[in-house]
C-alpha cells in the first residue's frame, strides 16, 4: 500500500504543522515552548525514519556479527546528540518565559506587544 | 513488525496533536511527558535503542520538570 | 489581528506547505527501502578499524567527533544562558538558606528512604552507562541525563530543599566545564605527535573489551560529565528561583 509506505513522512509533516499551528494560536507562553518541543519532534521522527531499513537490526556488533547489514548509525547520532541539546534550548526557552512574566505581568503572547528593557 | 510501528506512528501523530490542543500548561506537562515516551517506543521500533534511551530520560522527565518549574515560579509571582 | 483572521491565515499557509510535503513525501523511497551508503560504511569501520561494538558511539565520538563538539558548545551556551537569565536581577534579591519555610511534599519517611536508595543506585547506573558506550547502546549522552535525573527525582521525592542542597553550584560547575574542556584538550592532545585534531591518542584495543575504541571512552566521560552538569545547574537555577529569589519590597 502506498500510504503506509510514506506514512512515516506524513507523520513527521503532520506533527510539524500541527506544532506549527500551536505557536501561532497559542495563549499561554509555556504552551508555545511545549509546541516547540512537537515542532523538534518531528525531525526526529523523520529522521529515525530515514534510517530504518527493512530486516536490518541495530547497529550494534555486541550480539549481532560484525560486518551484517544494519540500520544507519550516523542519523542515529544526529538524533541522539540533538535530543539531549534540545532538552537544554527548551530549558533557556522557559527561562527566557519566566524572565517575561515578571517584566510583563501575562503570559498571553497576545498582550506581550512591546519590548520592555 | 510492519503493524507495530504502524501503530506506533499513528500514536505518536495522535499523541503530539494531543498536546498541542491540551491548552492548559499544566495538563500539557503531563501530556509532553507521555509524548516522550511514546517517542521512545516508536524510536525502540525503529531499531534506534540509544536514541530511545536518551528519549526516555529526557522527554519523561527532565523536560516536562523543567515546565513544571517554570509554572510554579510564575505561580507563585502571581501571590 | 483577529483569531479568526489568524486562523483562516494558517490554515491557508498550512496547505501550501503540506502540499509541498506530501509531493516530497511521495518522492522518497518507500519506507523501509532507504539506501545509506555512508552508514553501510560505517558500521563496517567501526567494528574493523575503529574496533568499537556499538557503531553509532563510534560515529558520535570519533568518525564525526568533531560535531559533536559544537553539539557540547551548544550545550554549554544555553546552560550559560539559562544560568545568566535567572540570577536576581537589579530588583530582585536571594534569601539565604534557611531549613524551616521550605514549601514541599509531607515529610514522610518512606519517602525520603527510597531518594536515599535510590540516588545511589541511579548514579551508579548512569556511570555504567557512560563508560560501555563503546559496547552497548549508551555513552556519554545518556548516562549524564541518567546522572542527573536521579537527582531530580530525589528533588520530586523529598522537596526543593534537600535537592538544592544535595546541588550545590561548584561541583556541578566543575563537571560541566571540566566535560566540555576536556574534550577540546583530548582533541588538542593528538597534535603534539603530528597527527589532526581529535585523532585517536588511547590505544584501539579489541572490540568487545571495555578499553576499547580509542578516544571514544575518555570522550563519554567528557561529555557525561558535561551533560549531567549542565542539567544540574539548569534544575538547580530554577530551584533556587523558585525558593529564594524574591523581589526587593518583600518581606
Amino acid at each position: 500500500m502506498r500510504l503506509l509506505e510514506i506514512l512515516p513522512y506524513l507523520v513527521s509533516g503532520w506533527l510539524a504543522l500541527v506544532g506549527l499551528y500551536g505557536i501561532a494560536t497559542s495563549r499561554h507562553l509555556v504552551h508555545l515552548v511545549g509546541c516547540v518541543a512537537v515542532v523538534q519532534s518531528s525531525t526526529y521522527v523523520i529522521l529515525l525514519a530515514l534510517s530504518f531499513q527493512k530486516g536490518r537490526p541495530a547497529p550494534m556488533f555486541q550480539q549481532t556479527p560484525p560486518g551484517t547489514p544494519a540500520t544507519d548509525p550516523v542519523l542515529h547520532s544526529l538524533v541522539l546528540t540533538d535530543v539531549v541539546v534540545g532538552v537544554t534550548v527548551t530549558a533557556f526557552l522557559l527561562a527566557l518565559v519566566v524572565q517575561a512574566y515578571k517584566r510583563y505581568g501575562t503570559a498571553d503572547p497576545r498582550a506581550i506587544t512591546r519590548l520592555r528593557g | 513488525m510492519i503493524a507495530l510501528q504502524t501503530g506506533l506512528f499513528l500514536l505518536v501523530a495522535a499523541v503530539g496533536t494531543l498536546v498541542v490542543f491540551v491548552r492548559d500548561p499544566l495538563h500539557q506537562a503531563a501530556v509532553l511527558s507521555l509524548f516522550g515516551l511514546s517517542l521512545a517506543a516508536l524510536f525502540t521500533a525503529l531499531e534506534a535503542p540509544d536514541v530511545a534511551l536518551s528519549e526516555i530520560v529526557v522527554g519523561g522527565l527532565v523536560a516536562p520538570l523543567v515546565v513544571l518549574l517554570a509554572l510554579a515560579k510564575m505561580r507563585s509571582l502571581r501571590r | 489581528m483577529s483569531p479568526r483572521a489568524l486562523r483562516l491565515l494558517f490554515l491557508v499557509s498550512a496547505l501550501v506547505l503540506g502540499h509541498a510535503l506530501v509531493r516530497a513525501a511521495l518522492r522518497l523511497p518507500p519506507h523501509g527501502h532507504m539506501q545509506s551508503p555512508y552508514g553501510d560504511t560505517a558500521n563496517v569501520v567501526s567494528v574493523q578499524e575503529r574496533q568499537t561494538t556499538d557503531a553509532v558511539t563510534a560515529v558520535i565520538f570519533d568518525l564525526r567527533g568533531f560535531d559533536t563538539l559544537h553539539e557540547e558548545f551548544i550545550l554549554f551556551g544555553a546552560v550559560a544562558a539559562v544560568l545568566l537569565l535567572l540570577r536576581p536581577s537589579k530588583d530582585e534579591r536571594e534569601l539565604p538558606e534557611s531549613r524551616e519555610e521550605e514549601p514541599g511534599p509531607p515529610r514522610s519517611a518512606l519517602l525520603r528512604f527510597s531518594a536515599r536508595l535510590f540516588l545511589p543506585v541511579c548514579f551508579v547506573a548512569g556511570l555504567n552507562l557512560i563508560c560501555h558506550g563503546q559496547l552497548t547502546p549508551g555513552g556519554g549522552f545518556q548516562g549524564g541525563v541518567a546522572i542527573a535525573s536521579a537527582a531530580i527525582v530525589v528533588f520530586l521525592l523529598v522537596g526543593l530543599g534537600p535537592f538544592a542542597r544535595l546541588v550545590p553550584a561548584t561541583p556541578a560547575e566543575l563537571a560541566e566545564s571540566l566535560g566540555v574542556g576536556g574534550y577540546v584538550l583530548l582533541g588538542l592532545a593528538a597534535l603534539p605527535f603530528g597527527m589532526t585534531f581529535l585523532t585517536n591518542v588511547l590505544p584501539l584495543g579489541h572490540a568487545g573489551s571495555l578499553l576499547s575504541g580509542g578516544n571514544s571512552f575518555l570522550l563519554n566521560l567528557a561529555v557525561g560529565g558535561a551533560v549531567a552538569g549542565g542539567l544540574l545547574l539548569v534544575a538547580g537555577a530554577f530551584a533556587r528561583q523558585l525558593l529564594r529569589v524574591r523581589k526587593r519590597e518583600e518581606r
